[in-house]
């Protein structure tokens, strides 16, 4: 250790770089080696476990997912202006970057100009910078904002579907109201892990066809309003084709809307941290046509059958 | 470290050689001391460990991303069944490692180590002090991190293990979490209290104990960051300690301040008084944690600042209107924090609100950095380790601010919040962005604190592939998260996007195994140079303009032979009619 | 080591013939005595297998069958549940309505009182809770203290039981694969009936109970309970059933004999 520390110190230089930097080198190539190998063989293996089987449409890859929903081109196209606009700023600065550590590198012969630089450009970028940023949330992000916010359909707009989602630890509960189009009441103390999750009263004309769902069925080309609730901690119902995503906040019930375009099956994710099972807190989606969304609907909302084991 | 030899006396004052006061024992002289270096070295060293032993917490978490379900080498056979079965980490495990390491990473490592390192150490010898305004107050703030840290630690080794409900801890998950939490929650009061002490302390030095001839806008920009960041620790602080004890009342005491009525868990209904509500725990903490961030990066941007102006042999440019920016970045941090909720249910007016302060705060952080950057312009650019740290600190934290641009905008923040965009975005702020100043100031500060400068073909080593593999590591989150791919995931193989984006996720691991041997050659140069680095022959090698270069290479207790005056600005470089090419400020009125 | 049957065997066997006393006596006493003493010692070394007792018996249902139907549970969110089991029936209450009268499945039977430290022959076989159909089997488990519990995972999914106990530390794992022949091993210490459930399944539930003696059953689908071995005397038989709740019975438990007694449960 003595030794390669004297060495390290008489070298100081070049020929420290060849003993102890080459090694490094080496590593460095090696370790690359394993990187980039290993990841285009990488790409795309394992199907996800629990949906084995299940294919899901849509086309996810580096950049923004399959958009499947009618407004989504909306977000989208923040997302693409803003980042060209990073990429312009960051290119602009790395040039001059660049330049400034070439021109002005410490070589014999040169000497620094301690002259005050007026640098107006750099001004006018700053101004320039503040007014794009101005027309960002003016232009793009107030208003979408404002819309996806304000242009919930009303309660009593028969062309939407209403469904609630009621997050839990560590699955999605997919209330629908049924054929009378009104959610029956719920009770915590009617909750029945196994038969009753939401703690529907069955009893109630209103609930007598609710409908509880561990996936979710919607209609394509139809504005779905979802409003989301949580029974125990703080989930996120996150739609990634739907552009769509909302905290579940208990104690709060707090609505979304979409209206998806494009028949398929995706998925819905859990965007919060929400325990130990978070990972795993998915359902399936299926955007069919109104036909089968009906069909199904009229299904479900019979009573359970009676289970003759 | 060799600097307590000369600290207690032996070399510098002369006028109290003789005193009493001196002659301190062990304990005194090297353990309890007040004298702002014993604790500035005390912080930096404890700070090191634990960015060391956060970091190799997150590289065990790596492992589960890049293969997931397969039983971690070399380690795995050593964990206990309660984190791990059959070398597989459980996902309780993995949420745990993920909140211990960004909580050790901010708490126990970046922020002792700018604030309580660096800050400690140069600060009042940048002034010209002999130590900081209340001493004593500034070794309780170091023992009260320790005792912070100690009980952070503490809570691996407790019955659920350490606390894994993210180190933001939202309620009410952290409030039915198990006891890890509650050392968590515990570990913040003190740590929080030792930034309030040393807050207070920063200040008070900073505007009473400057030598005569040191006006505020003479101070260096170093000086400058640590006392603005002093008083977003001073004010932001204080809302999350009381939260921290609010949630522990929560936890303990049967309170509801964050648990609203009705929970029912695992079909079980809670037994809470209820009426509370889980978006109180979230203003609390977040009106602490944004301005935290800038805690974070301003001691770095006066880090990074120092070293440009001093290895590019000219005045910082535009030194006046980085000032007013980075006071008025201070002020705005403190109207941006609900950013961080707009998924949470927020309504226009509000969202509209804190959409414009946060495309507000991005002006001065951009004038900083444009700044910096035209610094560069008509210099003398030398290529030292700390420069080389310096000046990659400029593009990364480019990247890092950018890209906080389409998570401040709400409607583009709808697909990627909480998303690996968030982490890549935050990390290239405060990895390749504060780290790489530490790094920088580490290698610069090096020979003021140890009398011997730090290997530079190591350095040069440790700068390239730190730059090569943290680019590695962090790049390929932003487009995971374009994808789609949450974070705190466990096995994001679940979902589709999960099952696409297993390149990228195998690409930042190795990344970041990658990295962290890469600090090998730093862990090896940083001790090595104690001993048998170069020793310096002048105290002031890199030929800066700043104050803490009068002083001896290390300092002794009480800092300068002479007080000093300040007679100049602190960047006078390459002054016309100056025969070298700085000017100190220290220095007499003659050329 | 009661009852009269040994009593005759103490019976010294005293003699008036004084001449022979010295040495047929002396031999006769001896004899007696190793005689005495070889019974005492069988006898107190352990009940004998043949004294030990039985009870069993139904648990009947009284009331309305109908109130108490099983549903078919949703477990549409994780479609490859079906792989397994196309249904699956709610567990809360499940009446066998083909016996007559009809009784109660899952009950579980146990001796709560009356054992003293009389601790029986310990359970050592292997008891195994299988996750088939995103269902637990059995859905009462009950086991000795010292007994190995397998949880098998004998579905294509993931599953993640998570106990929930008061004793026991609570626990949970995942079993990410179907892995019918392997498993994982546990050992419980003794604890009254808690519940299990899954994290990734919601409507998965079961109740576990463990004993510290080997003297419990649980009905099946004959809605029946049998307990062997009970040393005979005085105990307190208890059925516990989810929904129905808590019942108790005194029994007397004669030396080998089999007590046939029923529990009614009779929800209003």
């Amino acid at each position: 250790m003595k030794r390669l520390g004297r060495q390290i110190r008489r070298a100081g230089g070049r020929a420290s770089l060849n003993k102890v930097g080459m090694g490094l080198r080496w590593a460095a190539l090696v370790a690359c080696v394993f990187l980039f190998a290993d990841a285009p063989s990488a790409m795309g293996q394992a199907a996800a476990p629990q949906t084995e089987g299940i294919k899901i449409d849509g086309h996810y890859g580096p950049y923004l997912p399959t958009d499947a929903s009618k407004d989504g081109y909306r977000a989208d196209q923040l997302i693409d202006v803003v980042h060209w606009f990073m990429i312009a700023l960051f290119v602009g600065w790395g040039i001059f970057f660049t330049y400034c550590l070439v021109k002005f590198r410490a070589r014999p012969g040169h000497r620094a100009n301690p002259e005050h630089i007026k640098a107006k450009p750099s001004k006018y970028l700053e101004i320039g910078v503040a007014i794009f940023e101005a027309v960002l949330l003016l232009g793009w992000s107030i208003p979408i904002w404002a819309s996806v916010k304000n242009d919930v359909p009303p309660p009593n707009d028969p062309h939407a579907v209403r469904i609630r989602v009621v997050a839990e630890q560590f699955a999605w509960n997919f209330h629908y109201p049924g054929p009378d189009g009104k959610f029956g009441k719920t009770a915590v103390e009617r909750i029945n892990t196994a038969t009753n999750p939401l703690g529907i009263d069955r009893n109630d004309p209103d609930g007598k066809d609710d409908i509880v769902s561990g996936e979710l069925r919607l209609p394509v080309n139809k504005t779905i309003v979802c409003e989301i609730l949580s029974k125990d901690v703080i989930h996120s119902f996150f739609l990634p084709v739907m552009r769509v995503k909302q905290d579940a906040i208990p104690g709060m019930r707090i609505p979304v809307w979409f209206t998806p375009v494009k028949t398929g099956t995706y998925e819905v994710a859990c965007a919060q941290l929400c325990g130990n099972n978070h990972y795993s807190m998915k359902a399936i989606m299926y955007i069919q046509n109104q036909t089968d969304y009906d069909a199904w609907i009229l299904e479900k909302c019979k009573p359970p059958e009676e289970f003759d084991g | 470290m060799s600097g307590h030899d000369h600290g207690s006396g032996r070399g510098g004052h002369h006028d109290h050689e003789h005193d009493l006061h001196h002659e301190l024992g062990f304990w005194r002289k090297y353990v309890f001391s007040i004298d702002h270096k014993v604790i500035g070295i005390q912080y930096a060293v404890s700070a090191l460990v634990f960015l060391f032993f956060g970091f190799c917490l997150m590289m065990i978490m790596r492992w589960q991303l890049a293969y997931p379900g397969q039983p971690v080498p070399i380690i795995g056979r050593f964990l206990s069944d309660a984190v791990a079965i059959d070398g597989v980490l459980r996902p309780e495990f993995y949420n745990a490692l993920g909140a211990m390491h960004g909580t050790i990473m901010v708490f126990l490592g970046v922020v002792p180590l700018l604030v309580g390192g660096f800050g400690n150490y140069v600060m009042p010898l940048q002034i010209g002090a002999p130590d900081m305004a209340f001493p004593k107050l500034n070794m309780l703030s170091y023992w009260s991190f320790f005792v912070g840290c100690v009980v952070m630690v503490a809570g691996f080794f407790v019955p659920g293990g350490a606390a894994n409900s993210g180190w933001t801890s939202y309620a009410p998950l952290s409030v039915i979490a198990t006891t890890g939490q509650t050392m968590w929650l515990l570990g913040m009061v003190f740590l929080i209290t030792s930034s309030l002490l040393g807050s207070v302390n920063f200040i008070v030095t900073i505007i009473q104990l400057r030598v005569k001839g040191l006006t505020m806008f003479r101070l260096p920009f170093f000086v400058w960051a640590q006392f603005v960041t002093s008083f977003l620790l001073l004010l932001a602080f204080p809302p999350l300690e009381a939260a921290a004890v609010l949630q522990l009342m929560d936890r303990l005491a049967g309170t509801s301040f964050f648990m609203p009525s009705g929970l029912v868990v695992s079909g079980v209904p809670q037994d809470f008084v209820g009426g509370g509500n889980p978006l109180l725990w979230q203003h609390l903490f977040w009106f602490l944690a944004h301005p935290e961030v800038y805690v974070l990066i301003l001691p770095a941007m006066g880090i990074v600042a120092e070293i440009i102006t001093n290895n590019t042999r000219r005045p910082l440019w535009g030194y006046t209107t980085m000032v007013y920016s980075l006071v008025f970045l201070g002020f705005m941090s403190f109207i941006v924090w609900a950013h961080h909720m707009f998924i949470t249910g927020m309504g226009t007016q509000i969202s509209a609100f804190f959409a414009t302060t946060t495309m507000i705060i991005s002006i001065p952080s951009v004038i900083i950095l444009t700044c910096l950057i035209i610094t560069l312009y008509n210099g003398y650019i030398r290529f030292n380790v700390p420069m080389l740290f310096a000046l990659a600190f400029l593009p990364m934290f480019a990247i890092g601010g950018l890209t906080g641009l389409p998570l401040g905008l709400p409607a583009s923040d709808i697909h990627l919040h909480d998303t690996y965009y968030v982490i890549g975005h935050f990390h290239y702020v405060v990895a390749p962005g504060t780290i790489f100043a530490i790094f920088a100031g580490i290698y610069y500060w090096y020979p003021k604190v140890t009398g011997r400068m730090m290997n530079p073909a190591l350095g040069k080593i440790h700068f390239v592939l730190s730059f090569i593999f943290i680019n590695t590591v962090f790049m390929p989150m932003f487009f995971q998260g374009l994808a789609g791919e949450s974070r705190r995931l466990y096995d994001p193989t679940v979902y589709e996007h999960g099952v696409q984006m297993i390149g990228m996720r195998k690409m930042s691991s190795w990344g970041a195994w990658m990295l962290g041997l890469s600090q090998l050659p730093f862990i090896l140069n940083f001790f090595m140079s104690i001993w048998a680095g170069k020793r310096v022959t002048n105290d002031n090698p890199w030929e800066a303009t700043t104050i803490e270069w009068l002083a001896p290479s290390p300092p002794p207790h009480g800092n300068f032979a002479k007080v000093p005056t300040a007679h100049r600005g602190p960047y006078e470089y390459s002054v016309p009619g100056v025969k070298t090419d700085y000017f100190p400020q220290f220095a007499g009125a003659e050329a | 080591m009661r009852g009269g049957r040994h009593s005759s065997t103490n019976t010294r066997r005293g003699a008036g013939h004084e001449k022979q006393r010295s040495g047929k006596m002396k031999r006769i006493t001896t004899v007696s005595i190793l005689a005495a003493g070889i019974i005492l010692g069988t006898l107190s070394a352990g009940a004998r297998a043949e004294d030990n007792g039985v009870v069993k018996g139904k648990v009947i249902f009284k009331g309305d069958a109908e109130k108490y139907k099983r549903t078919t549970l949703d477990t549409s969110k994780d479609a490859n549940c079906k792989k397994s089991k196309d249904k699956i029936g709610s567990y809360e209450v499940i009446l066998n309505k083909k016996s007559d009268p009809i009784t109660v499945q899952n009950v579980l039977v146990s001796i709560k009182e009356g054992l003293g430290d009389k601790k029986g022959t310990p359970k050592t076989d292997t008891v195994k809770l299988s996750q088939h159909g995103c269902e637990y089997t059995p859905h009462m488990i009950a086991l000795m203290e010292g007994q190995t519990l397998k949880v098998v995972n004998e579905d294509d999914t993931n599953h993640n039981i998570h106990f929930l106990p008061k004793k026991n530390e609570e626990f949970n794992f995942s079993q990410p694969k179907k892995d019918p022949d392997a498993g994982k091993d546990l050992k419980l210490v003794a604890e009254p009936v808690f519940k299990i459930k899954c994290d990734v399944h919601p409507w998965m539930g079961a109740h576990v109970a463990v004993f510290n003696h080997p003297f419990f059953s649980v009905t099946g689908e004959a809605g029946t309970f049998e307990i062997k071995g009970l040393p005979p005397g005085k105990y307190v038989v208890e059925a516990w059933h989810e929904t129905f709740g808590t019942q108790t019975m005194n029994v007397e438990i004669g030396t080998g004999a089999t007590v046939e007694k029923d529990f009614t449960f009779e929800p209003k």
